[in-house]
């Protein structure tokens, strides 16, 4: 059946892919923004790469985080899955993943324009993308969380960024320092532990969570 | 199914939604090879009534029977497999309807009987097309089929085969239960329940 979930995420995301293209124009219309703010002082610039950087991610990923469980929610798949007694956190956790593929991955891939952007060395790039994929996997489980937690509620998405950004504060602290490390060629690799701690502890706790939540929802329905 | 068809049944039970009684208490027997038809006005709670017996929501008053022993929600589907007829039907307007199939069966399409128009995606389909494919994703193998308003948007062949497979379930000892207010397969029915509003005594 999980196989089955995941197959179907990667042909709705193919059939419409408008989705997708707009997260990642999303993504560099928030990192174009920051020097046409701060002005073209490329030393200001190359001191604030890495915050400007995870704020992108950040922003441009939190409003794609309600797609998770929205639409199973509403087409009563969630509750064909409890009936056919399948289990919701290996469903929770194939969703996580299939998000991750779709949704996180093409932001990775547009870093090398980012990297135009900001003169990123092409050299850091290899490492960037790896900080960054850890710790948008930990968003994306947190996002979960939240997503799970506010099915059926009004204004669902406003409700679920208020969830998330006290609780991704850790990992865009972490992926920030270990970013900035990389760019500046310093040793990244306690932050980067953080980081990855922070994404395992999230990885054990998110597939319960948003089962319990889940359950919940369905008997709210 | 299975080896044997577990005694099904529900004792004292209420539908209830946010804990607020909606029905009297209604406690009855499924015994295999029987169809039971849910009878009410409409909001009366036959589709409420149908959730508790397929577990997806806990009463607040009444149990679930099964084997004479009282059942948890979520322990219902764990001991019966269950087909599920409701008003979302679970399928995904951009999936075809092979594909849609598949994915909530876990059968191949080889399964379903071969037609152009489950090569084309499902929101192109019209209401009673889309009726019809959820009747195909019945089986025979499960021991309870739930059914809620199945035959709204039938036309007259469509609603003869869905009778025909009431027959041929109800034959191999299925247990039916269809919540309606169209007459549905009238000559095969084993008991009406008829779910009346409840009344708080003052």
């Amino acid at each position: 059946m999980m196989r089955q979930v995941f197959t179907r995420d990667l042909r709705l995301a193919m059939r419409r892919p408008g989705d997708v293209i707009s997260t990642v124009g999303f993504f560099l219309m928030i990192a174009t923004l920051f020097p046409l703010a701060i002005g073209p002082d490329s030393k200001m610039l190359a001191l604030m790469t890495s915050s400007i950087l995870w704020i992108a991610v950040l922003l441009a990923s939190l409003p794609s985080f309600d797609r998770l469980f929205v639409d199973d929610y509403h087409t009563g798949f969630l509750d064909r899955l409890v009936i056919s007694n399948a289990a919701l956190w290996e469903y929770a956790l194939v969703r996580i993943i299939s998000h991750f593929c779709i949704m996180g991955l093409p932001l990775i891939a547009a870093l090398p324009i980012m990297a135009l952007f900001f003169a990123i060395p092409l050299s850091a790039l290899p490492l960037l993308a790896l900080i960054i994929a850890v710790g948008l996997f930990a968003l994306t489980l947190l996002g979960a969380i939240a997503a799970s937690l506010t099915l059926g509620a009004r204004r669902a998405s406003l409700l679920s960024a208020i969830l998330i950004l006290p609780l991704a504060f850790p990992i865009v602290i972490f992926g920030t320092l270990a970013s900035q490390a990389v760019l500046e060629g310093q040793d990244y690799s306690a932050h980067f532990a953080l980081l990855g701690a922070s994404c395992l502890i999230l990885l054990v706790v998110s597939p319960a969570a948003t089962f319990y939540a889940l359950r919940y929802a369905i008997e709210e329905r | 199914m299975t080896q044997k068809t577990p005694l099904f049944g529900c004792q004292a039970l209420h539908a209830c939604r946010d804990e607020v009684l909606l029905t009297t208490a209604v406690t009855a027997d499924f015994p295999s090879a029987s169809y039971t038809q849910l009878r009410g006005r409409n909001g009366s709670g036959k589709s409420t009534f149908l959730r508790h017996l397929a577990g997806l929501l806990p009463p607040s008053s009444g149990h679930i029977i099964i084997d004479g022993k009282m059942a948890k929600p979520a322990e219902i589907p764990q001991q019966l497999s269950i087909s599920y007829l409701g008003h979302d039907d679970a399928m995904h307007g951009d999936l075809t309807g092979y594909e849609n199939f598949e994915l909530l069966t876990g059968q191949s399409r080889i399964s379903l009987v071969q037609s152009d128009l489950y090569d084309r995606p499902l929101s192109t389909y019209s209401a009673g097309q889309r009726q019809k494919l959820t009747l195909h994703m019945l089986d025979d193998a499960h021991d309870i089929w739930l059914l809620d308003e199945p035959s709204a948007s039938l036309d007259e062949a469509n609603l003869t085969y869905l009778e025909e497979r009431i027959a041929g379930y109800l034959a191999c000892g299925g247990i039916v239960i269809a919540a309606t207010h169209l007459p549905l397969a009238q000559s095969l029915i084993t008991q009406t329940i008829t779910l009346e509003p409840y009344e708080a005594r003052p």
